[in-house]
């Protein structure tokens, strides 16, 4: 039995997922490969295992980890697609995989790669359809469109049907049919996936204003860590079925940031000694006659930074923290090692 | 796409329209009970009922290949009855053609009577339902194999015979048409088209009307039992 408090919208339980996969055929007599092809030989992956987590009504949280981590199993285990082999899940008190037809009315669900509209005809009757499949009253479904059509920019494209839209409109107008229904909860597998900058632009600003406005609980998977930094305040780190971080962003940030990023550009050098012994401390990445960026060691940043202005006239100076997609990446590579 | 398919109905027909005139031409007046309209018009019946048949188990077995399914899956609606709208939608057009020449054809060989219509209603409706709970009970099949083709269409040839598709059941040894009475595929063809010229007495009907049911209920329960178990070893293949 799951106990679940009354601010916690999700709650999972030592959640387990094998999948069984082919082995590759490598018999070389052809009897065992005729065996083969009827009774292949099968393997184990775990997708997930002893997962546990608990998010908050209303969080905005960011599930990261490379492909195969188990981000997607998660989520289909979270909408009711798929039944885990052991352990549990709650959502919205529901069990999703058991209640699914129940469950699914209050949640919605977008997939990055596949659109959830119907393809040959305008987003329009799409959405009116999904109104009657969530049994919405009409003039409140014709209003509720008209809002997020405004939120999303999508009004001109109401009428034009889904196989004419680009891989952009086509997903602003997948969100409208998400969050039709005021769903409670909404997972985003991959939403900014193949999108030009400003159409992620777009649907992160949708995102981050629905969620404040409607508390609508967001769980969003993505390799973007921009769409990360942008919109949530907390992180789960997944790695082969496994939690690896699960917390604050900031955090996050903290325990892994050790270097800052700078770029210098300056007109004459003041001191010679100096600033060869200061550009010693800094793993210098790229550099011209007046110009040079790199790394710097976050403890010794303002005695380094102090140390340059004294050495060398600065006319332009940039610090920045070192961006989230490279202290991620630095883990998966920790990882592979 | 449409007009070919339109094409190839009306060319079966007269297939059939000559067969059953030559045959007829050799010698007595009736076959099996029936004379020569009552074969013309039983195909055309018979092709009517077919047109109202959805390709369930296509869409199903290439949205369980592809992985698509797990968009109907965040719906709460079975996606067996988007199947069945989405192919009559594709079919419209084909139904209304051969709306048209059953209208035209009963008026000419005099079948056209308000009552038999409205009792040939209420069996299209059975056949329907029933038919459409088969094939989605077989489509079940593609959440186990990837490659549904040959099963499906060694069912469906068995099921097209046995409903009456090629030769009407009338045709065949009195003990085999008492067992077809109990089994469901008469009811997906045979029957309502029979009715509809008149060779069933009451009793027949009763009876029609109570097995149907049953294997509708039957179907339906299998199905809901079947389909739960299906998607739980469905894996939702891709991201």
């Amino acid at each position: 039995m799951i106990v679940i408090s009354n601010s916690n919208i999700i709650k999972t339980e030592n959640l387990t997922k094998v999948f069984e996969k082919n082995k590759p055929c490598l018999h070389k007599s052809i009897i065992k490969k005729f065996i083969y092809y009827f009774k292949p030989d099968k393997e184990e992956v775990v997708a997930l295992h002893n997962f546990n987590i608990t998010i908050e009504k209303g969080e905005f949280v960011g599930l990261v980890g490379q492909n195969g981590a188990g981000k997607t199993t998660l989520v289909k285990i979270l909408s009711g697609i798929l039944t885990p082999n052991s352990g549990i899940a709650k959502s919205n008190g529901f069990i999703p995989y058991i209640q699914r037809e129940e469950y699914v009315s209050n949640i919605g669900v977008i997939f990055g790669s596949r659109s959830i509209l119907e393809y040959n005809i305008p987003v329009i009757d799409s959405l009116r359809l999904y109104a009657i499949i969530y049994n919405l009253n009409k003039d409140e479904s014709e209003k509720r469109i008209e809002y997020l059509s405004n939120l999303l920019e999508i009004k001109d494209l109401l009428h034009t049907s889904v196989r004419k839209l680009s891989l952009g409109q086509k997903m602003r107008c997948n969100l409208v049919a998400s969050f039709l229904h005021h769903p409670k909860i909404v997972f985003l597998d991959e939403p900014t996936i193949g999108l030009d900058a400003l159409a992620k632009e777009k649907v992160r600003t949708f995102l981050k204003e629905i969620n404040e406005k409607e508390h609508v609980t967001l769980i969003l998977t993505t390799h973007d860590m921009d769409d990360i930094e942008e919109l949530c305040e907390r992180l789960i780190l997944i790695n082969k079925g496994e939690k690896l971080y699960d917390g604050s962003l900031n955090e996050f940030k903290k325990e892994h940031v050790k270097k800052k990023y700078i770029s210098v550009t300056y007109s004459k050098v003041k001191d010679n000694k100096l600033f060869d012994k200061t550009k010693n401390e800094i793993n210098i990445k790229e550099s011209s006659k007046t110009y040079f960026e790199g790394e710097i060691d976050l403890n010794n940043s303002s005695r380094i930074i102090e140390t340059l202005f004294n050495c060398i006239d600065i006319t332009d100076l940039d610090v920045r923290e070192t961006p989230l997609e490279d202290i991620i990446k630095d883990i998966y590579c920790e990882l592979k090692r | 796409m449409v007009l070919t398919d339109i094409i190839v109905d009306i060319i079966y027909l007269f297939m059939m329209v000559l067969v059953w005139t030559k045959l007829f031409s050799l010698g007595s007046g009736q076959i099996g009970g029936f004379v020569l309209n009552d074969y013309i018009m039983y195909y055309i019946i018979s092709m009517l009922i077919v047109m109202f048949y959805p390709a369930i188990e296509n869409y199903f077995s290439s949205d369980v290949n592809n992985g698509n399914l797990v968009i109907y899956l965040i719906r709460n609606l079975n996606p067996m009855i988007r199947y069945y709208f989405f192919s009559m939608g594709s079919d419209i057009f084909e139904i209304i053609s051969m709306s048209i020449i059953f209208i035209i054809s009963s008026i000419y060989f005099g079948y056209f009577i308000i009552s038999k219509i409205l009792l040939f209603l209420v069996f299209l409706i059975i056949a329907i339902l029933l038919t459409s709970l088969f094939r989605a009970l077989v489509s079940l099949i593609a959440v186990k194999t990837q490659r549904i083709g040959g099963v499906m269409g060694t069912i469906f040839l068995t099921m097209s015979f046995l409903s009456g598709s090629w030769i009407p059941l009338n045709l065949f040894p009195d003990i085999v048409q008492k067992i077809f009475y109990f089994l469901p595929f008469q009811y997906m063809r045979y029957f309502p088209a029979i009715t509809y010229l008149g060779k069933t007495n009451t009793s027949q009907l009763v009876f029609g009307f109570l097995i149907s049911i049953l294997w509708i209920i039957t179907f339906y329960f299998l199905f809901k039992f079947l389909y739960k178990k299906a998607i739980k070893s469905f894996e939702g293949q891709g991201g």
